[in-house]
C-alpha cells in the first residue's frame, strides 16, 4: 500500500519509515505541515499517518484542510496528547484513528491494517466469517468449528468477532479494549489476556491447531497457520 | 459566637441597627411623652385655679348674681372633650349654683387640688377639684374633667407609637439594604472561591473599582491567587515538562528496542532481555502517562466534553472486563448495581475509575476471596463501592496521594497513581473518593453526584 508519513521528529520517522516499508509497504515522508498537506493533496495516497504538532501547520489542520478538499484518504493522527477530549477533536476533525505518542510500533502497523482492511470493506457486513476450520455465523449468532459447536459467552463473541474481522492481522490490546468495550484508555494491565485464553480453551480443545496466535510486544492475531 | 451558626452577618447586623436604632427612639419618646404629660397635667392644674380667680374676682365685681350667671354660661357648653362643675353656696353653706352635687368633706378653700374619680365617664376619669372662700362668707368650688388631659395623652401616646413603629420599620427595612449591599461584595468573593475550589483555577475575584475595603481585599486575595497559581503552574509544568522530555528519548529508546527485538532471533536470550527491556521503558512511560493525564483532569478542562453517561452501564462493563481476572486469581467478583444510574460525566474516565479500582482490589486482595462493587443511586448521588478481603491498606489516609505505595505494594506491579486518579477523576464529576479499611479488608468508595430522574 502506499502510505504518507508526516512526522517531524527525524528519528521517530526514520524507526517507523523502516517498519512500515519492512511490512511491505511504499511510504513517503514529509517532515513539515506544508509539504504534508501538499503531498496529501497531489498523490493518491491509501493511507496518511499524521502528527499533531508540526512545524509549519497543525496536523488538524491538516486533515481538516484534505476533508475540505474532498479527499477521502484514511488519516491515523499521532499525538502526545491523549485525552479522550484531544481524541474527540481528532476524530471530528476528520481523522478515522488517533494513537496516542509513544506509540509502540507493533501498534501503529496494527492500527494501519486494520484501517485499510475497513476502508475496503467499506459499507458491507460479512454475514459469516471464516478462519481454517472455524466460522461464525452473524446472523445466528453460532459459532461452529469443524463439527462442534462452540458455545460462547456474549463477550467471547464479540472478542472472537472482532479477531476474525481481522483475520491474520494483528490486533492489539488496546484495539480489543476499544473494539469490544468501546472505552479509550491503555489497560497497562494483562486484563485481556485472560479474556483471550479463555476464548482460547474454548476453541482450542486438546488435538486442534491453534487459532488465536500471541504476538510478541503486539497483541494476539487469529490465523488458520 | 457559636450561638449564631445560622444567621448571617447581614441580618445580625441589621437586627443589631434597629434595636439600637430603636432603643434610642424608644428613650427619647419616653422623656418626650413624660415631659408632654408633666406640662398637661400642670396646665389642668393652673386652668382649675384660674378658673377659680376668675369666679372669685367675678364675685368682686358683679357678687353673687355675677357669678352665678357666669356658672351658668360655663356649665351652658357641653362637649364631650370637656367637663366642667361647679358649686357656689353662700355664707350660710346653703346651695346656690352649679351642677356638682355635695361639697366633699375633704375639700379645703385653700388652692389645693383634690382629684376625684368620675366614674361617670367611660373610660373612668378624675375631677380635678378646687375651692376658694368669697370675701363677704361663701364659697365656690371648680372641678375639670380630666378627660381633656386624657384624649390629649392618647393622642400623645398613639402619636409615639406610631413613630416608634416607623423607626424599627425604617431602621430594618434600610439596615437591610445598607448590610447587604456592604456585605454583597463577601457574596462575591465566596462564589469566586467555591469556582476556583471547583477547578476553574484561572478564576480571580471581580473587581468593582469603587477602591473600598472589599475591593482592596478582593484584589489582595487575587494577588494571592495569582502567587499560587504561579508556583502551581511552576511545579505543574517541571513535572509535565520532565515526564514531557523524557517521554521522547524514551519512546526513541523504546523503537529502537522493538527494532532489535524484530531482528533478534525469537527464541534466543536475547529476545527475552530485549522484551524485558521494552516492558521496563513501558513502565515508565505508563508512569509518565498516569502523571501527564492526572494534571489535565485535575486542571478540569474534560468538563467541556461531559454528556449524560449511564454509571450502570460503565460499572456493568468494567465487572465484565475484570471478571475474568478475578476467575484467574481464584477470586470472585460481586457485582451489585442498580439498573440505570445516569450522571454528567466522561465515560471513558468514569470507566478506568472503576477499572482502576478493581485492578487494585484484585491485586491486593487474598485469593479466594470475594471483590464487592456496588453501585447505589439514591438522594441524588451515585456511589460505587469496591471491597476486598485482605490486608487493607498500610495507611488509608495517604492512598491516594500521587506515586504513594504502601510497603506491601511495593513488590507488586504499578506506579501509585491509579487511587490518586480516581479520586481527581471523582472530583472532576464534583464528587469525592474516600479510602478505608473494614473488617479483613480494604473499601473504597467514590461518591458522584447524579442526574435526579424525573
Amino acid at each position: 500500500m502506499r502510505l504518507l508519513l508526516i512526522e517531524d521528529d527525524a528519528e521517530q520517522a526514520r524507526f517507523a519509515l523502516k517498519a512500515l516499508r519492512e511490512a511491505g509497504h511504499v511510504v513517503d515522508h514529509a517532515a513539515d505541515g506544508r509539504e504534508g498537506l501538499y503531498l496529501a493533496l497531489s498523490e493518491g495516497y491509501d493511507l496518511c499517518v499524521v502528527d499533531r504538532m508540526l512545524p509549519g501547520m497543525d496536523g488538524l489542520a491538516i486533515v481538516a484542510a484534505m476533508r475540505a478538499a474532498e479527499k477521502r484518504t484514511p488519516v491515523i493522527i499521532l499525538s502526545a496528547l491523549g485525552q479522550v477530549d484531544d481524541r474527540v477533536r481528532g476524530l471530528k476533525a476528520g481523522g478515522d484513528d488517533y494513537l496516542v505518542k509513544p506509540y509502540a510500533l507493533a501498534e501503529l502497523l496494527a492500527r494501519i491494517e486494520a484501517l485499510l482492511r475497513r476502508v475496503r470493506d467499506d459499507g458491507q457486513t460479512d454475514t459469516r466469517l471464516q478462519v481454517g476450520d472455524l466460522e461464525m455465523d452473524r446472523l445466528a449468532r453460532t459459532v461452529r468449528r469443524g463439527n462442534r459447536t462452540v458455545d460462547l459467552k456474549p463477550l467471547e463473541y464479540r472478542l472472537l468477532e472482532y479477531l476474525m474481522q481481522h483475520a491474520g492481522q494483528v490486533v492489539t490490546r488496546t484495539m480489543l479494549l476499544e473494539g469490544v468495550w468501546d472505552y479509550h484508555f491503555d489497560p497497562q494491565t494483562n486484563v485481556i489476556d485472560v479474556h483471550i485464553s479463555r476464548l482460547r480453551a474454548k476453541l482450542e480443545l486438546s488435538g486442534e491447531m491453534p487459532l488465536i496466535h500471541t504476538v510478541r510486544g503486539a497483541g494476539y492475531r487469529i490465523s488458520a497457520a | 459566637m457559636r450561638t449564631w451558626p445560622r444567621i448571617g452577618l447581614a441580618i445580625r447586623l441589621t437586627l443589631l441597627n434597629a434595636g439600637i436604632v430603636s432603643l434610642a427612639m424608644l428613650a427619647v419618646v419616653a422623656v418626650m411623652v413624660l415631659t408632654s404629660e408633666r406640662a398637661m397635667r400642670e396646665h389642668l392644674r393652673e386652668s382649675v385655679l384660674a378658673e377659680l380667680d376668675v369666679l372669685v374676682a367675678d364675685y368682686a365685681i358683679d357678687g353673687f348674681e355675677g357669678v352665678i350667671g357666669f356658672i351658668e354660661q360655663r356649665e351652658h357648653f357641653r362637649s364631650d372633650h370637656h367637663g366642667r362643675s361647679y358649686r357656689l353656696e353662700d355664707a350660710q353653706g346653703r346651695y346656690l349654683a352649679g351642677s356638682w352635687p355635695l361639697w366633699p368633706g375633704a375639700l379645703r378653700t385653700d388652692g389645693n387640688i383634690l382629684r376625684v374619680p368620675n366614674d361617670a365617664r367611660d373610660p373612668p376619669t378624675e375631677w380635678w377639684i378646687a375651692a376658694a372662700s368669697l370675701p363677704g362668707g361663701g364659697r365656690v368650688l371648680v372641678g375639670f374633667d380630666s378627660i381633656e388631659l386624657n384624649a390629649v395623652m392618647r393622642t400623645i401616646h398613639g402619636a409615639a407609637a406610631m413613630v416608634l413603629l416607623i423607626t424599627l420599620g425604617l431602621s430594618l427595612a434600610l439596615g437591610a439594604l445598607i448590610h447587604r449591599a456592604a456585605l454583597a461584595p463577601i457574596a462575591t468573593i465566596r462564589r469566586s472561591a467555591e469556582q476556583i475550589i471547583d477547578g476553574d483555577l484561572k478564576h480571580r475575584i471581580p473587581l468593582e473599582g469603587s477602591g473600598d475595603e472589599f475591593d482592596a481585599l478582593a484584589a489582595t486575595l487575587n494577588r494571592m491567587l495569582d502567587r499560587i497559581s504561579r508556583l502551581f503552574d511552576g511545579l505543574r509544568s517541571s513535572t509535565e515538562a520532565i515526564a514531557h522530555d523524557l517521554r521522547s528519548p524514551l519512546a526513541r529508546h523504546r523503537s529502537r528496542l522493538e527494532q532489535a527485538l524484530i531482528e533478534a532471533p525469537p527464541d534466543g536470550p536475547q529476545a527475552d532481555w530485549l522484551q524485558s527491556a521494552v516492558d521496563e521503558v513501558d513502565e515508565v512511560l505508563g508512569t509518565f502517562q498516569s502523571l501527564l493525564q492526572l494534571s489535565t483532569v485535575e486542571a478540569g478542562a474534560a468538563r467541556d466534553g461531559f454528556d449524560t453517561v449511564c454509571l450502570a452501564r460503565i460499572v456493568a462493563d468494567a465487572a465484565s472486563l475484570y471478571e475474568a481476572q478475578a476467575a484467574a486469581r481464584g477470586m470472585t467478583l460481586a457485582c451489585r448495581s442498580t439498573d440505570t444510574c445516569t450522571i454528567r460525566g466522561d465515560r471513558h474516565l468514569l470507566f478506568q475509575s472503576v477499572v482502576n479500582l478493581l485492578d487494585n482490589a484484585l491485586k491486593y486482595g487474598d485469593e479466594g476471596q470475594t471483590v464487592d462493587l456496588d453501585l447505589r443511586c439514591a438522594d441524588g448521588f451515585a456511589t460505587i463501592t469496591v471491597r476486598n478481603r485482605g490486608s487493607g491498606f498500610a495507611e488509608p489516609e495517604r492512598a491516594f496521594d500521587r506515586l504513594y505505595r504502601g510497603d506491601h505494594a511495593r513488590s507488586a506491579p504499578g506506579h501509585g497513581m491509579g487511587l490518586t486518579l480516581v479520586r481527581a477523576i471523582a472530583r472532576l464529576h464534583g464528587g469525592d473518593a474516600v479510602a478505608r479499611n473494614v473488617a479483613h479488608g480494604a473499601e473504597v468508595t467514590i461518591h458522584l453526584p447524579a442526574v435526579q430522574a424525573d
